[in-house]
């Protein structure tokens, strides 16, 4: 650049910063401050781009004056938990099965042979007439029991209470337990800071566990020993956000997991190895704030959210066009 | 390898800037209670007393290595390492905070406000460089100046850009100075402070706006060398003045100048005295400019009176910069704002207890000083103004190279330049 091109950029840019500071300084005053600077505001997080929505709400089943607290799906029928309650209904609502608990059921977990419920501090086995099988409590006041699971007949018991998984037989004899540690240094066991703490088996038979305060799902073998895992932190769409998520997970058939995530609520499809696939359902599909539902898969891949919030069962079916 | 050197300097700068821009909050919060109570928010104590006067005696230290290296030592690579040092202590390290030319602003509000305590420690920092510069001329700037230290290493092409350009851009450091003392005196705002374009970077952390402003600084740096120096540092208006008296200012050759032009080109801030050409110097010419000289000299109570007359005509508008004046501006004029729950600073106003008749009152005496400052602000303005335009015919004598007493921040560059060897 020539010497009267480079003195005319250096006043242009002197001009422009001294505009800028005046504008500022003209600008700075309590008309135009705008709102208040030290306002906590997420709504920008809350815009979802549409062609990342893959999924459209196909049904909704209103569960009444109940106070659900956890779902399961299995063989085309609903087994959801709550407030002194099991109940199995069929996939058009209509209820087939109801059965009392002296305290609230947490989560659910339904098999060819039997139903089981974990309570607070409680796992209850019921046949599928609703007689109750068995039962047993974990060995601490603190337990707080959020997800089950089974794999090559070990029942797997989450309990956020301690950042701890409980291993038994479906008798209920008791095998032992993890909280996640692994031999590396980087590694940190369960980050628990709120009860929600889930697990799911897949179709190939992996134990998949969520590690919420470490925004990561990690892979464990029945001795509870660290396979792989994966983690996404972000306030943007790709991640997941603040002190504890996701909250509940599912797995498609494929191995891809639904997640469901508290505080912007939103639930969203990952690959195995965790890069952002689709969305099922945006922030505005669900109350501002909310509780992150409970999200369950069928064998046909369709999604269903028991949203606590609205006491709705959601139903997401894939669009026909993705 | 300088080149190299500084491109490595800005692209680490503006990274950091940028990643302390992108963090981000957490969001749900945790829900289990485990029994942990949040403390109490306490407010951070201040530098100790202590360490105030650790950076004082730092300040006076570096300022006498800056002395010895530009006027005895003659070393430029030794400015070099010194800046570096100020950079990292006053600019990183205390966060340019405290500076000498931010106490500018807490020496003029301790001034017209007796409410106003100022620290001796500030007031050193106050002083210290202008008594320096008095002596030793501007070497504040060379070597302990955290602003000028983070400019001077970026300096990569610099152009000289045309003289008129120069003289013009000279007038705006004491615009700002003189608005900044204004501002501070009527307990307004520390503009300095509020717009120093490099203390995000010290801080690694500052407003959107101030890291487009260093940006822009350090960039406009590149090709016209210190911008923040000669274009805006109000402190540069005091230690000026000061140096052009000083007693042992650094000079280019060590002995007699012998007229080589060597040192010409050497000085990227043009600060360098070219010998003046006595052949043109015609009876006529010393006529013609003594005639405007006078002139321009009659005519500079004019102006103090034009700048003065104008700015205490404008004070309605320069109160408004004033939050108490605004406040009580559009309460009067806009009522209806008292509901806007959204609006902080009303909000504030109205949880205070302080009554509208108060307000009001407070926002009168304001404005009647901003009335007064803007007759002296106008005043000096137009001062400087008419000194400016007529020392444009002013005869200057000048028969060898020399740095500008003035202008000269005695960083030593042109040492270098120079083949006159010291006298033994």
């Amino acid at each position: 650049m020539s010497k009267k091109g480079l003195s005319i950029l250096i006043v242009a840019i002197i001009v422009v910063i001294i505009g800028i500071i005046i504008i500022d300084f003209i600008g700075n005053n309590a008309l135009n401050r705008g709102g208040n600077p030290y306002e906590y505001n997420v709504d920008e997080y809350k815009e979802v781009d549409p062609s990342l929505i893959h999924y459209k709400e196909t049904k909704n089943i209103a569960l009444g004056d109940i106070i659900p607290r956890g779902m399961d799906i299995f063989k085309g029928d609903i087994y959801i938990t709550g407030e002194n309650f099991l109940k199995v209904i069929g996939i058009h609502g209509v209820q087939k099965l109801n059965i009392s608990l002296e305290e609230s059921g947490i989560c659910v977990l339904a098999r060819d042979e039997f139903i089981i419920a974990g309570l607070e501090q409680e796992v209850l086995i019921f046949d599928h007439m609703g007689k109750l099988i068995n039962s047993w409590k974990p060995d601490t006041e603190t337990t707080y029991i959020t997800s089950l699971a089974i794999l090559n007949n070990i029942l797997f018991v989450a309990d956020a209470g301690n950042r701890r998984v409980l291993k038994y037989t479906t008798e209920g004899n008791y095998l032992g337990e993890f909280e996640g540690k692994s031999e590396s240094d980087d590694q940190h066991g369960f980050i628990i800071p709120s009860p929600h703490f889930d697990m799911v088996v897949n179709e190939f038979d992996e134990l998949w566990i969520v590690n919420p305060g470490k925004h990561a799902i990690e892979n464990y073998n029945e001795k509870g020993e660290l396979r792989g895992f994966w983690a996404s932190s972000s306030m943007n769409i790709e991640g997941f956000t603040g002190c504890c998520n996701p909250a509940e997970i599912a797995v498609l058939s494929n191995g891809s997991f639904v997640t469901s995530e508290k505080g912007m609520v939103r639930i969203k499809i990952y690959s195995q190895s965790g890069e952002l696939e689709s969305v099922v359902a945006a922030p505005e599909k669900f109350q501002e704030e909310g509780t992150a539902p409970d999200v369950k898969v069928d064998e046909n891949d369709v999604v269903y959210a028991l949203d606590f919030d609205r006491k709705l069962i959601r139903v997401f079916e894939k669009k026909l066009s993705e | 390898m300088k080149k190299i050197l500084s491109r490595i300097f800005l692209l680490l700068l503006f990274s950091f800037v940028f990643f302390a821009a992108q963090s981000q909050q957490r969001f749900p919060k945790p829900e289990f209670e485990s029994g942990y109570e949040q403390p109490t928010p306490t407010t951070p104590e201040p530098r100790s007393a202590g360490m105030e006067w650790a950076d004082v005696f730092v300040l006076l230290a570096v300022l006498s290595m800056a002395s010895w290296l530009a006027i005895k030592k003659r070393s430029r690579k030794g400015m070099i390492w010194l800046s570096l040092f100020t950079l990292i202590y006053f600019g990183f390290y205390r966060e340019g905070c405290i500076c000498s030319i931010g106490s500018i602003q807490n020496v003029a509000l301790a001034f017209f406000d007796s409410g106003y305590k100022l620290s001796l420690t500030v007031l050193a920092f106050f002083l210290l460089p202008l008594i320096f510069a008095l002596f030793f001329g501007r070497t504040f700037c060379a070597g302990a100046c955290p602003l000028g230290a983070i400019q001077d290493l970026i300096v990569i092409n610099p152009v000289s850009i045309p003289s008129w350009v120069r003289k013009t851009l000279d007038f705006f450091p004491y615009v700002y100075l003189g608005f900044a003392i204004l501002f501070a005196a009527t307990g307004t705002d520390f503009i300095i402070c509020r717009y120093d374009p490099f203390v995000g970077i010290f801080r690694m952390n500052a407003p959107y706006i101030m890291i487009l402003l260093g940006v822009a600084f350090l960039f406009l740096g590149m090709f016209f060398a210190r911008p923040y120096c000669r274009v805006f540092c109000p402190y540069g208006v005091l230690l000026n003045w000061m140096s052009k008296f000083s007693k042992w200012h650094m000079t280019i050759s060590p002995a007699e100048c012998i007229k080589c032009k060597l040192c010409e080109p050497s000085c990227p801030f043009d600060a360098i005295e070219i010998p003046v050409n006595e052949k043109e110097r015609t009876e006529s010419s010393v006529r013609k400019n003594l005639k405007r000289f006078s002139f321009y000299l009659v005519l500079i109570p004019v102006w103090i009176l034009a700048g003065g007359f104008a700015l205490s005509k404008a004070h309605v508008f320069l109160s408004r910069a004033n939050p108490t004046v605004y406040l009580a501006e559009i309460l009067i004029t806009h009522p209806e704002l008292k509901t806007d729950t959204e609006n902080l600073d009303i909000q504030t106003f109205l949880e205070s207890g302080k009554s509208m008749q108060e307000l009001v009152e407070e926002a009168t005496l304001i404005r009647n000083k901003f009335r007064r400052g803007g007759w002296y602000l106008g005043g000096f303005l137009g001062l400087v103004l008419g000194i400016m335009i007529m020392n444009q015919f002013t005869m200057r004598k000048q028969e060898i190279y020399e740095p500008h007493k003035g202008n000269c921040f005695s960083c030593a560059r042109c040492i270098d330049y120079c083949p006159v060897e010291k006298k033994k």
